[in-house]
């Protein structure tokens, strides 16, 4: 053990994610998404977190995320997210004269999206609260994970040093003296 | 298949169990220690926030796996529903080898000595089964001594004037403050407060041929990739092992302690490799986590113990408690955040004892650091909207700026509270799964208030300018701190096991775990349950030598 504290900490710090993991250059394979399913919930994703200097939820790929872990860990919510997106577009569509979700105005998908949160759609609360939690595991969570390109919400945060040292896949811990 | 007679059979290797393995093996009885989960090494583990013990959203790195199912009672509907391993009601501590310490905060806390005597200090509560442990602090303290010593404690003995009478120090120095802890200890001490470096089990500079911390910023949660925190499974499992006498078998899913004629425990039946293995032994210690272990005894039925091994007055299970952890976040104008490990830092004992119209309370502390998906789920004030360009903004320049400082709340032990077990649902290897029933007493969201309000006092005198409470509600407990199942006592009509953890009704069965609290103290639980290893593990080897 020849490292001190802090060459090591410094040694850790130097490791940061492998290219793969900090997010695509473009949009991976959707597995069971939809086009327009990842549409949603990237516009979802969005009013949860809206992007200003910083890239939103959505554009930061959290639809990514969740179809990445509705394929792997999350596979036993897949029934409740399908029928909560049903019921979710069907409710859009009563409310806004027969116009899908996906073609409303973004004044009116927000407008649509607040009502839930405010309680005035209690049928549709389940699914907005799995969709909001799923929103911010995407977002905050590991890229490697599918979601939070190039560590968007990391680097907004400024913790890239701190939490970049992510050696899940089994790389990182080997530059440390043991 | 039926095995070859050994001495002991230590089932769970986890705090408990680890401890009375090794103790089992030094004194040269031959040992089975029983692990249903693997060792998981950090390049398998590694520092993923979504898979870590904390936030198991992905699933547990330290098992078990989701598919795991338990029957929780609900505290909105009153009625039993399936809770998956990684959902936060399913009340996991862990399924590896180190059980829980593979992973946990590592604080090395001794209870205070009148969190040994609660009934004597508190007079009865309504509605609880407040009550003295059978043992006192003094009587703990030489184990205490050994758990610091053989597992490795880092601390500053005579620092906390509130700290039970100590003979030896620890044998490492503390680790060092943090910005946050400077802060906060300053503050603390000028009004007239006790602030002083938590005790950690974790290394502060070599030793035992592993490193010393090198402040990563994950702690609890995660394993150490220098290996400098300090769970049984570096230390005492590994030292079993190393006696030649104890046999780790990972991979092996207790299902029965099996019993004779005559009601004595011959031995234990586990799974492994889809096989159903019979492993005789003389003596039989349970160590299965306090709700795991009530769920191997209660399915340990036979004629001469219908109702579960070790239930002979329907005791067995209830008292489960947890900690009602309650607390305060506060904003700080400049950054406070230093992004050292493991961050807890800074403690103060000042209210665990004394308050006013309250029982009991806890030691306050600062937090570990938050990782971010926490952050975004957890933190913030109620001004603060919970989505939108405004919760954006607040992680954003909140993170850095907030600290919080939070107690684990001593809560009133419930009768009601109990683990049983569900004939009808069954795991993979056919055997029922736990059902679990827990609420909170009334008087400990009063204590909780109490605590978050000093808390809330503690942030303000180091420069919040903005603080709010965090106070534990009367749903479920249990959860990581989990204690209580298998009270000991002196009375076998009101309590589990003796004194030494030792079954009433079975004269060969013991219990080694968080099982054992009478109460749980207003601390974290580890450093108790490892002591109380020590201490069941020695009597073991006591009687032994005396039979042979
Ligand atoms: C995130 C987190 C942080 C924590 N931080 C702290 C801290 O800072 N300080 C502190 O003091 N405590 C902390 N704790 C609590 C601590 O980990 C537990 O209190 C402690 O591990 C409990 O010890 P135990 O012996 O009762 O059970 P465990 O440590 O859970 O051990 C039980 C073992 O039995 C095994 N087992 C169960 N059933 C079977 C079976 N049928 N067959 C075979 N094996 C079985 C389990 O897999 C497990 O390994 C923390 C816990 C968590 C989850
Ligand atoms: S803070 Fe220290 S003990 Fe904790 S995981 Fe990091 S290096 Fe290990």
């Amino acid at each position: 053990m020849s490292m001190t504290r802090r060459e090591a900490a410094a040694a850790l710090a130097a490791f940061v994610l492998p290219l793969e993991a900090q997010g695509p250059a473009e949009p991976p394979k959707l597995g069971f998404f939809t086009p327009a399913g990842a549409k949603l919930v990237e516009i979802f994703a969005n009013v949860i977190i809206p992007p200003d200097e910083y890239p939103g939820a959505g554009d930061a790929g959290a639809a990514y995320y969740i179809d990445k872990q509705m394929q792997g860990p999350l596979k036993h919510k897949l029934e409740e997210w399908r029928t909560g997106l049903f019921t979710f577009n069907s409710v859009a569509k009563h409310q806004f004269q027969n116009r899908s979700f996906l073609l409303l105005k973004p004044e009116e998908q927000k407008e649509f999206i607040d009502g839930i949160a405010q309680g005035q759609v209690p049928a549709l609360r389940p699914i907005f609260d799995l969709m909001y939690d799923l929103t911010l595991q995407g977002y905050f969570g590991s890229p490697e994970h599918g979601g939070n390109w190039k560590q968007a919400s990391w680097s907004m945060m400024k913790i890239e040093d701190v939490m970049g040292v992510n050696d899940h896949a089994g790389h990182g811990a080997k530059g440390v003296a043991k | 298949m039926k095995l070859d007679p050994v001495d002991a059979v230590v089932v769970g290797a986890g705090a408990g169990g680890g401890v009375v393995a090794y103790v089992l093996a030094k004194a040269g009885l031959r040992v089975v220690l029983l692990e249903r989960g693997r060792q998981i090494p950090f390049e398998e583990s590694g520092h993923d926030e979504l898979r870590s013990q904390r936030t198991t959203v992905l699933g547990n790195a330290f098992g078990p796996d989701s598919e795991q199912v338990r029957m929780i009672n609900s505290p909105l509907t009153g009625k039993f529903y399936k809770v998956r391993a990684n959902e936060n009601a399913y009340n996991n501590v862990a399924a590896c080898v180190g059980g829980g310490t593979a992973s946990y905060g590592a604080m090395a806390w001794r209870f205070h000595p009148k969190d040994f005597q609660m009934l004597s200090t508190y007079g009865l509560v309504a509605g609880s089964t407040l009550e003295d442990w059978p043992i006192t602090y003094e009587e703990l303290e030489p184990y205490y001594e050994k758990a610091e010593y053989e597992i490795g404690v880092s601390g500053k003995a005579g620092s906390n004037p509130f700290d039970g009478p100590r003979k030896k120090g620890y044998p490492m120095p503390p680790l060092p403050f943090n910005k946050e802890a400077t802060l906060l200890a300053g503050a603390a001490r000028k009004k007239g407060w006790h602030p002083f470096p938590i005790p950690m089990l974790i290394n502060s500079v070599e030793r035992d041929g592993r490193a010393g911390c090198i402040a990563c910023p994950h702690c609890v949660g995660f394993g150490c990739e220098v290996d400098a925190k300090n769970g049984t499974q570096n230390t005492v499992v590994a030292r079993a092992v190393k006696t030649g006498n104890c046999t780790l078998l990972t991979e092996a899913v207790a299902k029965e302690v099996l019993t004779n004629e005559q009601g004595k425990a011959t031995g234990v039946a586990y799974f492994h490799k889809g096989e159903l293995v019979e492993q005789p032994a003389r003596v039989v210690v349970v160590a299965c986590s306090a709700t795991e272990t009530p769920r191997l005894l209660l399915n340990s039925k036979s004629k001469m113990h219908p109702k579960g091994l070790g239930n002979h007055n329907d005791w067995l299970g209830r008292n489960l408690q947890g900690h009602a952890y309650s607390g305060a976040y506060g904003l700080f104008e400049e950054e406070v955040f230093d992004g050292t490990g493991p961050a807890a830092r800074v403690a103060l004992c000042d209210f665990n004892h004394g308050n006013k119209d309250v029982v009991g309370g806890s030691m306050l502390a600062n937090e570990f650091i938050r990782m971010p998906y926490l952050f975004a789920r957890g933190v913030r004030p109620a001004r603060v909207p919970r989505y939108g360009l405004e919760f954006k903004k607040w992680v954003r320049e909140g993170y850095k700026r907030t600290a919080g400082v939070k107690g684990p709340v001593q809560e009133m032990p419930l009768w009601e509270n109990r683990v049983e077990v569900d004939e009808a649902v069954k795991d993979q290897w056919g055997i029922p799964v736990a059902a679990i029933t827990t609420r909170r007493h009334p008087m400990d969201a009063e204590t909780g208030k109490f605590m978050a309000e000093r808390a809330a006092e503690w942030l303000k005198a180091a420069g919040a300018v903005e603080t709010w409470l965090s106070v534990a509600g009367l749903g479920g407990t249990g959860g990581q701190h989990q204690a209580g199942t298998c009270r000991m006592g002196k009375d076998a009509k009101t309590s589990v096991t003796d004194s030494y953890g030792r079954l009433h009704s079975v004269d060969n069965v013991y219990v080694a775990d968080g099982s054992l609290h009478v109460t749980n103290g207003g601390f974290n639980p580890s450093l108790t349950i490892m002591a109380l290893g020590f201490r069941v593990g020695e009597r073991i080897a006591r009687d032994w030598r005396r039979r042979a």
